[in-house]
Formats: structure tokens, sequence, C-alpha cells
């Protein structure tokens, strides 16, 4: 008969083993940084855009179509380059996940960047990338993730709230661009 | 009434493989180089326990090139998984049981 000082053992070690894969399996760092980067790669292009007379909305549209799509696969190529690299993951469920939060994304960046009016606008691009950081976040277990994507929607919005038209998404991208750069580098390092 | 530990699965009792099938459960798949490291075990020892779970239909293998390399790939199938949880269930039943006498 097993005494309960032994199962409590062996529990705590099956907990420890399954701590130490959780650790080793994440990589929501690199996907952060990729969106962190492209936020802050949209407000040069933008004002760019603004300067040439070309229209500040129409090109973060198009630069958000093109450099979700860029962003979405450089990180499958990251995970496919992980799983093999590490010798640890489920390809199946790894894909699922990121399948349905790339679509999320991209369906948000491109619904409410290029077809949206007014506000949605504004912050369109950024909340349709904390949705798909919160589904990301649900699928992989990372509250840290699902922090960041509450906490930079409301930002989004509030700054639209606050200062309003072209300078709320100027001011909610550089601030979603360094949040999610300093989390991305946080989990990255923490790995 | 029968104590809890009778539900202890002697296959999945036992801490190499315990942890191959909560290394599994956690990452849906793993490779041999993996679950050697992180378990600490040798070539051989992992092979046999492998052996045993796969013979008692808790795990499937994979065996393929990789890089021109062979490489073998782990998964837990259904009812790895399911042994897993009741081996779980059954350890905390035994914890509970004695937390609930010191109780009373």
């Amino acid at each position: 008969m097993m005494r309960s000082d032994e199962a409590l053992h062996v529990l705590s070690e099956v907990e420890s083993v399954r701590a130490r894969t959780r650790r080793a399996l994440d990589s929501s760092g690199f996907p952060l940084l990729v969106f962190g980067v492209l936020t802050l790669g949209s407000v040069p292009v933008g004002m760019t855009a603004l300067s040439l007379g070309a229209g500040f909305y129409p090109q973060i549209g198009f630069y958000w179509a093109v450099g979700a799509t860029i962003g979405v696969v450089l990180i499958a190529v990251h995970y496919a380059w992980r799983e093999r690299s590490s010798g640890i993951g489920d390809r199946a469920t790894r894909a699922a996940a990121f399948t349905a939060t790339a679509f999320a994304i991209l369906l948000g960046a491109l619904t409410l960047g290029l077809v949206g009016d007014g506000a949605t606008r504004g912050f369109g691009p950024q909340l349709a990338i904390s949705g798909g950081y919160l589904l990301f976040a649900l699928l992989e277990r990372r509250l840290v993730v699902a922090t960041v994507a509450i906490v930079l929607a409301v930002i989004a919005v509030a700054s639209w709230l606050v200062v309003g038209g072209l300078k709320a998404y100027v001011l909610s991208a550089l601030v979603y661009a360094a949040a999610l750069i300093w989390a991305g580098l946080v989990l990255y390092r923490e790995r | 009434m029968t104590h809890p530990s009778s539900a202890l699965d002697d296959v999945v009792h036992q801490r190499a493989r315990l942890g191959i099938l909560a290394i599994l459960d956690e990452a849906g798949r793993a490779d041999f180089a993996y679950l050697r490291d992180s378990l600490e075990l040798t070539d051989g020892n992992l092979a046999r326990h492998l052996e045993t779970l796969e013979h008692a239909e808790l795990i499937r293998i994979t065996k393929r090139f990789e890089d021109r390399r062979p490489r073998t790939w782990v998964s837990a199938t259904p009812k790895g998984r399911a042994a897993l949880r009741s081996e779980i269930a059954a350890l905390k039943s035994i914890i509970s049981r004695v937390e609930s006498r010191r109780a009373s």
C-alpha cells in the first residue's frame, strides 16, 4: 500500500516534469517580437504615406495586410524550426493554434483596418492583434500574453477616446510596439 | 472499502514511465533524445520503458529520417493520456484519504 507522503512526492515530481516541459515548449516571445516590430513599422509607413499625399489609413491597411502575412509566415517557420531543434512539440495542436490565431489577426486587421471607418480604423489593427494574441494565450495557456493582449486593447481604445484621430493611432502604436517588444524580449530570454 | 492505491496501474506507476507520459501529455510528442535528457535516463533504460509503454498501447513510436539521420518521435495514445489521468486521480485520492482521516 502506498503512503500519502510517497503519493505527494510522486505527484510533485509529475508536476515538476510538466512545468519543465511547458518551459521547453514556450515560444511566445518570438511572435510578440514580430508583431511588435510590425506595429512600430506601421508608424513611419503611415507618416510617409501622409507626407506623399497617399492617405494614412489606406496605406496602413495595406501595410497590415502584407505585414501580418509576412509575420505569420515568419512565425510558422520559427515554430517548425523550434520543434525540430528542441525535439518537443505537437505539430497538429500547434498548427491548429497557430492557424486560428493568424486567421484572427489577419481577418481583424483587414476588416477593421481596410474597410472600417472612424474609430475602428484608428485602433482596428491593434485591436485585431490583441484579439489574436488573446486566442493565442488561451491556446498556449500563457497568462503573461493574455495580460499583455488585454492591456494593449485597452490602450488602443483609450488613446482613441482621449487623443483621437491620427495622433491616437501613432500614440497607441508606439506604446503597443514598445510593450510587445519588451514582453517578447523578456519571454525570449526566459526560455 | 478498497484502498485507493489498488487503483494504481503497475505499468504507469513507475517514476520514469510517469515522467514520459507527463511530458507527452503536456507536449503532444517528444523525440527520444529529449525524453532521455529530460528524465536523465540512459539510452537502454529509456528504450526499455518505451517498449513497456508501447506494448501496453499507451504510447506510439514513429521512426523516420530527418536530415538523413534517424529520429524517433514518441506520442501518447488516448489510452496513455487516460492512464496518466487515472494514475494522478489515484494518487490524489490517497493523499485526500489521509488528510480527511487527520481532520476527523
